[in-house]
């Protein structure tokens, strides 16, 4: 009753090059039309990277399905990852994003007096939205996935599913796979729940199977829809050169299992799985890194560490002497404006000397 | 009896001489001799070239040189990958060297990686001028220039990215590069459009020199048929080596559960615009305008650098600003003689 009160909420991270359908399956699963593909997202709050590769745009949309509580979707999303010549910093990039939203609740925690029931902004799961190119994934996918699935739940997705024929599905799921075992990409693990039993009960073979399927669909094969969607009708179509395809049919792609995955039966998981696993990762490694680095303070050899306090109470004045001039110019600047008024006319100038007065 | 045509005057033979009969003539000996075609794809690692250039003469030309399983490591740095084929339809062979280029933006820096390309086709040109030059050369040169780039796009609907934008820049001013929208099959007709449109645009303002050219000796009918190819490319295509049936016809295509498609239909996909361009129209022009265009721009800026060498009185240093003139400036020669422009000593040619 508390959730349907407060209404559920979900952040999610889509990551993805131009063009993978990323707006598309938010326009999809959302089944409103919240972005025009073709136009670039205008919308929203943007977050600019100090690199400059790259940005990610956040939006906020709320979820409402007959007979289900609303769900507050929070959707960060990559804006021209990849798209330089030289994308070696785009990893970065996105653990320094995911990582600002721990770091934040990690700074509320410490703190003495602190709320204590923070807005949560932490990414709950993230989308790697991987080309249908049916290869193994390449340089660029294995680095950025490696270091994202450290730091949150992720899931891999094969978007554009509708260029692929059904043996090539299998096959580029496979690849996909492999890539990921081979380099030790840590995915979301369905199975978590069930790691420690050797033997599952009768009552929980139903999950236990549904959850091993789940993690043997992986990569998510994914087709979206921005056709014209009916209040009325669930229905979204996506008419390509070789016919109508229903994306919400299992038959031909993996979106419905997904949705039901995100919107229904995983809301809780991943928050649970963020905070217990990703986030506890994240503050051992920031403390001990914290702790790490006062040590070293405090281990600095004293000369050291007085030129350094030197250094910063020089900086300091030096930052007061130039805000104090400032200050003065304007002074000077506004007296003679004065002068000069008070030569043109008399009216003004009693207004002004007033202006100062109180100023 | 004479006529007039631009001001030529032609007189036409009381009586039938015969020497009409020399098209025949000349194509006996070219018969014999076969064509060479030498045709470089470029793109990312999964965008179907290998299939594309296997549906293209429908011969199995080349094995797609990706990676088949994730275990297979992957290319550091862009390679060169020949295979040499020689086809045969009605009496007329075709020598087709197809160059593979796997690496090819898949890394995640790809700063300069298409400079393996050009020093490619640099050194191609630059072989054929050497084999020119010698005193005691081969009859008949084999041509192993590039005639025809085919440029794979990814179907993202998006704006170029980055590394597109470089490597066509680079590519077309050194040879003929022919753009393609690969995979076009996973696009909607309007999603189609729409990207033509924007990619259109987009070789207009970056100033891309994409085939084919404008020239004055076309004749009407060629200069439409090259409108009409300007306005389709890039070219949407979707390619297959596997027949599928449809309606009960067995044709090349693709099926999934919810349709099929035919690439040969051109409703469908360019596929068929693309092939009857490159080999039924301007098979011909393609090789032509290599040497041509390409080859003798090339061919000026060294012999023009081999003049510099050999007069030591010329100063070397670059003059700037350098005015607009049919020679190249000083920087130009320099750079083209370091970029990969293998040339022999002065003394072992004059």
């Amino acid at each position: 009753k508390k959730f349907t009160k407060r209404g559920l909420r979900l952040n999610i991270l889509l990551v993805g090059e131009n063009g993978t359908g990323k707006k598309t399956f938010i326009n999809t699963l959302a089944n409103r039309q919240y972005y025009d593909p073709a136009q670039r997202c205008e919308s929203g709050n943007l977050f600019e990277f100090g690199s400059k590769a790259f940005n990610m745009r956040i939006n906020t949309h709320t979820i409402m399905e007959q007979n289900a509580t609303p769900i507050s979707l929070n959707v960060s999303f990559t804006d021209n990852y990849g798209f330089n010549l030289e994308n070696s910093t785009n990893s970065k990039d996105l653990i320094d994003f995911i990582e600002n939203e721990y770091k934040a609740v990690l700074t509320e925690e410490i703190r003495i007096e602190r709320n204590t029931l923070p807005y949560d902004s932490r990414i709950h799961v993230t989308l790697y939205f991987v080309k249908p190119t049916g290869k193994p994934l390449n340089e660029f996918d294995i680095t950025n996935m490696k270091k994202l699935g450290e730091r949150t739940n992720l899931i891999p997705i094969i978007s554009k599913a509708d260029t692929l024929t059904d043996s090539e599905v299998i096959l580029n799921k496979n690849l996909i796979m492999g890539s990921i075992i081979d380099n030790q990409i840590e995915i979301f693990d369905f199975l978590s729940p069930f790691e420690h039993e050797h033997q599952i009960d009768e009552e929980d073979q139903e999950d236990y199977l549904y959850l091993k399927s789940l993690q043997e669909l992986m990569p998510f094969t994914i087709i979206g829809s921005n056709s014209k969607f009916d209040s009325q009708d669930d229905k979204r179509f996506r008419v390509n050169t070789c016919g109508t395809i229903d994306v919400n049919d299992v038959s031909n792609c993996d979106f419905k299992i997904l949705r039901n995955v995100l919107l229904a039966s995983h809301i809780e998981e991943f928050k649970e799985a963020t905070i217990i696993k990703k986030y506890e990762n994240y503050r051992i490694e920031e403390l001990v890194r914290m702790h790490h680095q006062k040590e070293e303070e405090e281990n600095k050899p004293p000369m050291l560490k007085i030129y350094q306090q030197l250094r910063e109470e020089e900086h300091q004045l030096q930052l007061q002497l130039e805000q104090q001039l400032q200050l003065q110019q304007l002074q000077l600047q506004q007296q003679q404006q004065q002068q000069q008024q008070f030569q043109q006319g008399g009216g003004g100038g009693a207004a002004t000397l007033q202006e100062v007065e109180t100023s | 009896m004479s006529t007039t045509v631009d001001g030529v005057q032609f007189n036409q033979p009381q009586k039938y001489v015969g020497f009409d009969t020399i098209t025949t003539q000349i194509e006996n000996r070219l018969l014999k001799r076969g064509f060479q075609f030498n045709v470089m794809v470029v793109g990312r690692s999964g965008l179907g070239k290998s299939t594309l250039v296997n549906t293209l003469f429908s011969s199995k030309l080349t094995e797609s040189s990706g990676r088949r399983s994730p275990t297979e490591p992957t290319e550091k740095t862009t390679t060169i990958d020949i295979s040499s084929h020689t086809l045969i339809e009605n009496n007329v062979r075709l020598n087709i060297n197809v160059i593979d280029t796997p690496g090819f933006g898949d890394q995640i820096n790809n700063e300069k990686c298409w400079e393996p390309l050009v020093k490619y086709i640099k050194e191609q040109h630059s072989q054929y001028l050497r084999k020119e030059l010698t005193a005691q050369r081969e009859r008949y040169i084999t041509d192993s220039r590039v005639h025809c780039v085919l440029y794979f796009i990814a179907p993202t609907g998006k704006k170029l990215n980055q590394l597109d934008v470089l490597a066509l820049k680079k590519l077309s001013e050194i040879a003929n590069v022919v753009p393609v929208i690969a995979k076009s099959d996973s696009l909607t007709l309007d999603e189609r459009a729409e990207f033509k449109k924007i990619l259109q645009n987009e070789f207009i303002n970056y100033n891309f020199n994409i085939y084919p050219y404008d020239s004055e000796d076309l004749y009407d009918e060629e200069r439409q048929l090259n409108e009409d190819i300007k306005s389709l490319i890039p070219f949407a295509i979707a390619g297959s080596e596997q027949e599928i049936e449809i309606n009960g016809e067995k044709v090349r295509g693709r099926k999934s559960k919810w349709g099929a498609i035919n690439i040969e239909d051109v409703s469908q996909c360019e596929f068929v615009f693309l092939r009857d361009f490159l080999t039924r129209t301007h098979l011909q022009d393609l090789i032509e305008t290599t040497a041509i265009v390409h080859y003798e721009t090339f061919r000026s800026k060294q012999l023009i650098a081999l003049k510099e060498n050999a007069n030591p009185n010329r100063q070397s240093v670059p003059i700037q600003p350098q005015p607009p003139t049919a020679q190249p400036s000083q920087q130009d020669i320099k750079s083209s003689a370091s970029n990969g422009a293998i040339f022999p000593p002065t003394n072992s040619l004059l």
